[in-house]
């Protein structure tokens, strides 16, 4: 099988839009120019739109008297517009959803119910994958208990309250095992695939206002329900304004040893970051920008690469280096300096 | 640059500028030794559509330089999708697919030159009926159209709507889709469910998510194919550090993922050296598949066994099993983050409780040397180390000796 097809192009998709659209309502030149731009890029609509509009693809619109242009396909008019020029699954479509079917993470969506009925629909499908064709070596061991019959309700009812956009009364288990109750408005779902954890990412609510960012980790939550609060008005569900970036990104030099720029590289790619060659030392600097909830995890992985990288700031994050630095050779060699 | 369209023909041309300029991102033009400088452009041009908001280019001495700014917790799915939905098409690709989905549409059944006939009322240049029949049997491939002898003829339906479709299960699908199109492999299938609805991901965000690999999904689906069927394969491995292209032949049996890089790895078993071995994904390419192996249950039994005894990738050299011990300092009352941290991490170390606030790791494994960058993660709380691998246990130790000099003795150096 092959991912690499044009009917999963993002031309095609773009075409299609627009095509659905003219369906609806016949629209002015430049009401499809705009639906282009919209529907692509800034590169593709440059060579949709001429093709569109009087090029080889001209044949799909019909220039109506006044000028508008309709979709020249279906006429008579009986197509339903939810259907309108939608593929039949492929058969690569349908072998992906059969392969995530024994994933305990695709599970914890759905009831037995559910399950039971996702597995007979896809039964003569052959899997695209299967779970035990991969091996995850780093994984932490400490994951969620997704098979836990209370973590799934919790899940399937924070889901619920999400997409519908609903505050969430939830009781919740501290890291130092305090009960806690707690009234939020749940704004995404963070995973990690490395922690193997959901999280929710949301703003408690108090006296019916927003008042403060936190972070549930799904598995302390205890039991949770939707509650009958009403949403505060223009509250903006986005979750991005919360997710800040240190002042400061931590500057290292990478030297040119043991493969440390690459492994660099693709240790911090999920990270935003600025590298730069410098030709006189034969390194390079590189800018990691993290958010300050981060900060540990960063450190103790700048630390693992050892004397092949150099931090170089900020300075209270190099203070906090040299502190396990000179601790650890205390440590080994029990003299303090 | 007269000649640069958007779009490609094959995938592998953009595969290993895309993973460059996103992992390194700091490389300029001359830098891309390869290919000429014209490629270098049309590649940056590509990408920086893909990625258009993400890019940002700096001019230095050494030229222009094009790096990619993206911090994943901030994106909801992988731009580096757009690579998989750049194929190039020709006019009439696009036309029979739109005029195809019409006619065929509300149960219709058309033979290839019914449906030429058909065109002709809508397209000034129709296609010939080859074209049309050779694009219908692509798409029944696909699973987009089946096919029944009509006399002598076949005609051509679409697929009928897959059961789930209509149950509203579907829409508690979609929402799985999500998640399952960012999370799980090939998640650019998913991607392409949700743009089949004009749906995106609004329920989730990311934390540790390595979006370049994706790059690798179609060799890695060529390999599963074949490991389903049991078959050996021959591939080129690209060898990053000398820069050789080597043509291999071996026994696929694991793919290894590491959740902390996000890089994926094949484990084979190669008969002449009677070994198991694991390959960068990112390195391998035009993979074929060879004869059926016989014994591939049996190979595969000895993969899972000696799984536990891997700490990462190697299966280590002459020597069998290294064990490593460490003794750590750890304030049970404030750091049972600390324990937990080792707990989890530790794969299948043991965890014994020496004393108050001491602890002691021992971990047996194929090749401590792959352990060295987590036991240096401990700095500060590690009061003793042994490895019965000695050279191990020096490289750690004179590194954590590098670093006291680094940090401590050479403060004034920068």
């Amino acid at each position: 099988m092959e991912l690499f097809e044009e009917i999963y192009g993002s031309y095609f998709q773009a075409v299609r839009r627009v095509l659905m659209d003219a369906k609806r309502t016949p629209l002015t030149q430049k009401e499809l120019e705009e639906e282009i731009r919209n529907a692509s890029s800034l590169e593709s609509s440059l060579v949709i739109l001429p093709k569109l509009l009087a090029g080889a693809w001209s044949p799909l619109l019909l220039r109506e008297e006044t000028g508008c242009f309709s979709c020249a396909l279906d006429r008579e008019g009986t197509a339903d517009m939810e259907g309108f020029l939608k593929l039949p699954l492929t058969k690569l479509q349908k072998s992906w959803i059969k392969a995530l079917l024994p994933d305990p993470r695709f599970r914890i969506f759905f009831s037995e119910e559910a399950l039971a009925t996702l597995t007979k629909a896809l039964e003569d499908i052959p899997a695209l994958y299967d779970l035990a064709d991969f091996h995850y070596f780093d994984r932490y061991t400490d994951g969620d208990p997704y098979e836990d019959p209370l973590y799934r309700e919790c899940f399937q009812t924070a889901l619920k309250a999400m997409a519908g956009h609903k505050p969430l009364l939830v009781a919740y288990e501290s890291r130092k095992g305090t009960p806690l109750t707690r009234e939020v408005l749940p704004c995404r779902f963070q995973y990690s695939p490395k922690d193997d954890k959901f999280r929710i990412l949301s703003v408690s609510l108090s006296h019916g206002r927003p008042k403060q960012f936190h972070v549930l980790n799904m598995a302390r939550i205890r039991g949770c329900h939707i509650s009958k609060t009403p949403v505060p008005k223009n509250f903006d569900w986005d979750v991005s304004r919360f997710q800040s970036q240190a002042r400061e990104p931590v500057q290292i030099r990478i030297y040119h040893e043991r493969n440390a720029l690459e492994r660099c590289m693709l240790r911090f790619a999920h990270y935003e970051k600025q590298t730069t060659y410098e030709p006189k030392s034969d390194t390079w600097l590189c800018s990691i920008y993290y958010d300050p909830a981060d900060e540990t995890e960063l450190l103790i992985e700048l630390l693992s690469f050892g004397p092949v990288i150099r931090i170089l700031g900020p300075e209270a994050f190099l203070l906090e280096v040299r502190r396990r630095v000179k601790r650890q050779h205390e440590l080994f060699y029990s003299y303090v300096e | 640059m007269s000649d640069y369209q958007e779009l490609i023909k094959n995938f592998e041309r953009i595969r290993d500028y895309m993973r460059q300029f996103f992992l390194y991102g700091f490389k300029v033009r001359r830098e891309f030794g390869e290919k000429s400088g014209r490629t270098y452009d049309n590649e940056r041009r590509r990408i920086e559509s893909y990625l258009s908001g993400y890019i940002h280019a700096d001019y230095t001495s050494r030229g222009k330089q094009v790096s990619v700014h993206m911090d994943s917790k901030q994106i909801s799915t992988n731009p580096l999708y757009a690579a998989w939905k750049s194929k190039s098409f020709t006019d009439n690709d696009l036309l029979l697919h739109f005029f195809l989905l019409d006619l065929l549409g509300k149960g219709r059944a058309l033979t290839a030159s019914a449906l030429c006939d058909l065109l002709a009322e809508h397209m000034e240049s129709v296609p010939d009926l080859q074209t049309v029949r050779n694009k219908c049997r692509e798409y029944e491939s696909l699973g987009i159209l089946k096919s029944e002898k009509m006399g002598k003829a076949y005609a051509y339906r679409l697929a009928p709507p897959f059961e789930l479709e209509l149950s509203p299960l579907y829409g508690d699908l979609l929402e799985a889709v999500k998640f399952c199109s960012e999370a799980m492999p090939f998640g650019i299938v998913g991607s392409t469910l949700l743009d089949r609805e004009f749906l995106c991901n609004d329920l989730f965000c990311w934390k540790h998510y390595f979006l370049v690999h994706t790059l690798e999904d179609q060799v890695l689906l060529h390999i599963l194919e074949a490991m389903r069927e049991q078959r050996l394969i021959t591939f080129e491995n690209h060898s990053v550090r000398s820069g050789n292209r080597t043509q291999m032949t071996g026994l696929p049996l694991k793919i290894f993922v590491s959740t902390q890089t996000g890089r994926r790895y094949l484990c084979l078993y190669f008969f002449p050296r009677r070994r198991f071995n694991c390959l960068r994904l990112d390195c391998i390419s035009q993979v074929k598949p060879l004869e059926v192996c016989p014994e591939y249950a049996l190979y595969k039994d000895k993969l899972e066994k000696n799984l536990s005894a891997c700490w990462g990738v190697s299966f280590g050299g002459r020597s069998r099993m290294e064990t490593l011990c460490m003794k750590l300092y750890i304030e049970e009352d404030r750091e049972d983050y600390i324990l937990n941290r080792l707990k989890r991490e530790g794969r299948s170390g043991e965890i014994l409780r020496v004393r108050e606030n001491v602890f002691l790791y021992t971990g047996v494994f194929f090749d401590t040397n792959e352990m060295l960058s987590w036991v240096k993660s401990f700095t500060g709380r590690i009061l003793d180390l042994q490895c019965t691998n000695e050279a191990a246990l020096k490289k750690v130790t004179r590194d954590l000796e590098l670093m006291y000099d680094m940090y401590l003795k050479a403060e004034s150096e920068e």
